[in-house]
Parts: structure tokens; C-alpha cells; sequence
């Protein structure tokens, strides 16, 4: 149990921490967000549960690490953990469950730019947003593809032995 | 698997326990947006984590800053086509000095450009390398510097980049500082067309392009005018700095003008900024440290 909160919190640091140096300037303007394809990949790997508590923690660091209101992210990817782990079957083949993710990844974005703009009673920008539905979705499936193969390499490894029993 | 079930081949189900804390963190997800809103309290929070993620974006962009600095200066090698054609014709490893050369006489450059900016305003100049950008990026169009509260950084400060305006200090810590770009969707600052000397606001629109909306409605657009900060006084920003110029002027069914501008100084190319060491604007009782409340239109 220790040893999954310490490898979640490094994974989340680690996750901000590359989208604020290398993802976020690299793409300025994309909405490429790599903590949300970490929250997806999880959710792939280890369920909606998972998924939930991943994208709620991740979310809230990022909040207060941000200008917005404390809350907008942590809503929007515990929804895309909960989303995400529901419906994306790590059984089914990699690319519809890469592109079942990045698809939420994406939604996710736009739903959480939406929930700011009325927080902020900012006009949304509609026209824009399929353009950045677009973009988001391409470049979140290609961070899955490099970040579901080391999501499902560290949970196995914490995956405590079942010896063939499984619990619900 | 991790107390989960499975209704059908291809779904898994939430357990009821997990429907209830889904539930639960919605609602107190909502309620901190709420709160905030209202009353901004985790101002201590968030400059505890703003400080923390500021210190190890440092240390990860020792780590990963020139390989991005690297990436990003090739377009900049591109464009320079007859120093490639000679470049072209020497070996790999000259190639790659070549190269970084090219990204550190960049970085002169601009360090040049912001003392030239800063000699022309008569204000002490901070130079700050840009570390890289918010952690919600994509929601907010911020970038992190390497400067803070001890080098003389306050909120509310204007920051440049040698060929214009780019934003205002919004946090300050003691290792780093967050800069609110004017092309983000929250940002607005009071500008005057140089041409005419018409008052207006420009906002940003999220997607690298400006907004010019001019306190006349039947204001006189050009595209080309350029704009500058708005009158002394009535902006939080530093006066005169050039800001954008108009790319396009279109007429509403209305009768009002409105432009789209493209900002003087690239958004998205940023590595060496400069911070205008004016006074704080006045505002009773600002914090040194700390982090400004956004306001839509902050102008």
C-alpha cells in the first residue's frame, strides 16, 4: 500500500513536472496535456478506481499549482478516471483502447476549458473548439503510446501476487 | 480485479462504493471551485505547492531545458537557409556546434533587445530565463521564470521580451515566478493605437492571436497599426511598451470595429524574458510573495 502512494505521488510530480518543462513548451498552444494521459493510462491499467483517486490528486496538485480556481481540473480528470477505466478495456486491442483514451483525454480538456469559462463567466469560444478537440486528441494518442507501456510495466510490478485468486 | 466487476465482455462496472466516492469527490471538487471563487482561501496552499513545483521545475529544467532548448531552436536554424548551405557541407560534429552556437547567439540577442528596451524606459530590468510553463497548461496560458521575490519580483509587474509586452507577474516565490501571457483568454490590457491615438482593450483569445476591441466603436483600423500599452495610470502594465499589431480590421453588422492582433513579441518562442522592476500597482496591503487574484480584462 506504502509503496503505491509513493510511486503515485512520483508519478503525478513527475507528470507535472514534464508537462510545465518540456510537454507545455514544446506545444504552447496545444492542449496536449500529459497528467491527463497519465490519469487515462491508469484508469486503463488498474480500473476506475484507480482512475478516480489518480485524476482527483493530480488534479488538485495542478490546480493549486495553477491561476485558476482550486477544484476545475480535479473535477474534469476524475471524471476522465472514472470515464476511462469504465468503458476502456485493456483486453481489447491497443489502438481502440489508445484511441478510447486519448478520445476522453480530449473530451476532458474541452470540458474542463468549458467549466472554466463558466466559472469565469467567460464567453466559450465554440468555434475553436473542434479545431483544439482535433489537435488534443493526436497528440494525447501519441503521449498514450509512450506512457500506457510504463504505466502497465510500474502498476505490475506493485500488483501485489494474487496466486491465482482474484477478489469481486 | 481491483474491486471492480464486469457486466459485459469489453466494460467494467463501477462497485457501488466506488459510484459513492466518485459522487463525494465530484462534490467536494465542486465545492473548492465554489469556495474559491467566492473567497479565495487557499492562497497559502497554493503558494506552498507553487513553490515547491517552482524549486523542482528548476532542477528538472537543468535536466531536460537544453534538450527542449535544443527543439525549439531548430526552426530558428531553419529559417537562416545560407547558414545552412554552409553548415550542409561540413561534417556531423560540425553541425552540431554550429547548431548550439546558433541557440546561444539567440539568447544574446535577446538579452541585448530587453537591455535596449530596458535603456529606452528608464526602468531597471530583471533578465529571467523561462523555465517552462503552468501545470495547466492548456487551460491558462502561463509560463514559469527562473526569478523571484529576493531578485525583486512583485505581482503585478510587467514583463517584456525585448520586442514587446508579454504578460504580468501573477505569483511570486522565492525561486521562480509565474507569468500570465496576454495571449491567454483571461488576460486583457488597455492599449493605444500609435497610428490614431485610439484607446482600446486587447484580450487574448487562447489560440496565439489578440483581440482589439476599441473604447470608440467607430475607431479607425488599419491593418499594421501597432499598439502599445495603454496611458499611464489607468493600466497595471508599464506605459509605451510596444504590445501587438493589427493583422486584420473587420466591421460588425453593428457598425463596430473590432481587429484581431498578433502580439509584438512571439508567445510561444520564449526563452529569455525581462521583468520591469516598477513599484507594485497600488493596491493597499499587497503581499511580496504571494499570488495576484486573476481578473477577467486585468487591465
Amino acid at each position: 500500500m506504502v509503496a503505491r502512494v509513493c510511486a503515485a505521488i512520483a508519478v503525478a510530480l513527475t507528470a507535472l513536472l514534464l508537462q510545465m518543462t518540456l510537454v507545455g513548451p514544446l506545444a504552447p498552444w496545444a492542449p496536449a496535456s500529459l497528467p491527463a494521459v497519465v490519469v487515462a493510462a491508469v484508469a486503463i491499467t488498474a480500473g476506475p478506481g484507480a482512475g478516480m483517486s489518480m485524476g482527483f490528486s493530480l488534479g488538485l496538485l495542478a490546480d493549486l499549482g495553477s491561476a485558476h480556481p482550486v477544484g476545475v481540473l480535479a473535477l474534469t480528470w476524475l471524471g476522465l478516471g472514472a470515464l476511462v477505466g469504465r468503458y476502456a478495456d485493456p483486453r481489447r486491442a491497443r489502438t481502440s483502447t489508445i484511441t478510447l483514451a486519448a478520445i476522453g483525454a480530449a473530451l476532458a480538456g474541452i470540458a474542463g476549458e468549458v467549466l472554466l469559462a463558466l466559472v469565469q463567466s467567460d464567453a466559450i469560444r465554440i468555434p475553436s473548439l473542434p479545431r483544439q478537440l482535433i489537435i488534443a486528441l493526436v497528440l494525447d494518442a501519441a503521449l498514450l503510446v509512450l506512457v500506457l507501456p510504463a504505466a502497465r510495466s510500474i502498476l505490475g510490478r506493485l500488483r501485489a501476487p494474487t496466486l491465482g485468486i482474484q477478489r469481486g | 480485479m481491483n474491486g471492480l466487476s464486469r457486466s459485459r465482455p469489453g466494460a467494467r462496472t463501477l462497485t457501488s462504493r466506488q459510484r459513492r466516492a466518485a459522487i463525494i469527490l465530484a462534490i467536494v471538487a465542486s465545492l473548492f471551485i465554489t469556495v474559491d471563487v467566492a473567497a479565495a482561501p487557499f492562497r497559502d496552499a497554493r503558494g506552498g505547492v507553487s513553490g515547491v513545483l517552482g524549486s523542482l521545475a528548476r532542477a528538472t529544467d537543468s535536466v531536460v531545458g537544453p534538450a527542449r532548448r535544443f527543439v525549439q531552436g531548430v526552426p530558428d536554424v531553419g529559417a537562416n537557409r545560407e547558414k545552412i548551405a554552409t553548415l550542409e557541407q561540413q561534417n556531423a560534429d560540425l553541425r552540431r556546434k554550429l547548431v548550439d552556437q546558433t541557440i546561444d547567439q539567440a539568447s544574446a540577442d535577446q538579452i541585448a533587445a530587453l537591455q535596449l528596451h530596458a535603456d529606452a524606459s528608464g526602468l531597471p530590468l530583471l533578465p529571467a530565463r523561462v523555465i517552462g510553463t503552468g501545470p495547466g497548461q492548456g487551460f491558462e496560458f502561463t509560463v514559469v521564470i527562473d526569478v523571484g521575490a529576493p531578485d525583486g519580483v512583485v505581482l503585478g509587474q510587467t514583463v517584456t521580451a525585448g520586442a514587446g509586452l508579454i504578460g504580468r507577474v501573477v505569483d511570486v516565490q522565492e525561486s521562480s515566478s509565474t507569468v500570465l501571457l496576454i495571449g491567454d483568454a483571461d488576460a486583457g490590457i488597455g492599449v493605444r493605437n500609435l497610428r490614431t491615438g485610439e484607446l482600446g482593450v486587447l484580450r487574448g483569445t487562447g489560440t496565439g492571436s489578440l483581440v482589439l476591441s476599441p473604447l470608440d466603436p467607430a475607431a479607425d483600423l488599419k491593418a499594421g497599426d501597432q499598439l502599445v500599452s495603454g496611458p499611464t495610470g489607468e493600466s497595471t502594465f508599464v506605459a509605451d511598451l510596444l504590445v501587438a499589431t493589427i493583422t486584420a480590421a473587420s466591421r460588425a453588422p453593428s457598425g463596430a470595429f473590432t481587429a484581431t492582433a498578433s502580439p509584438a513579441a512571439s508567445l510561444t518562442a520564449l526563452n529569455v524574458v525581462g521583468v520591469l522592476l516598477t513599484a507594485p500597482p497600488p493596491a493597499a496591503g499587497s503581499p511580496i510573495a504571494g499570488r495576484a487574484p486573476l481578473q477577467p480584462g486585468g487591465n
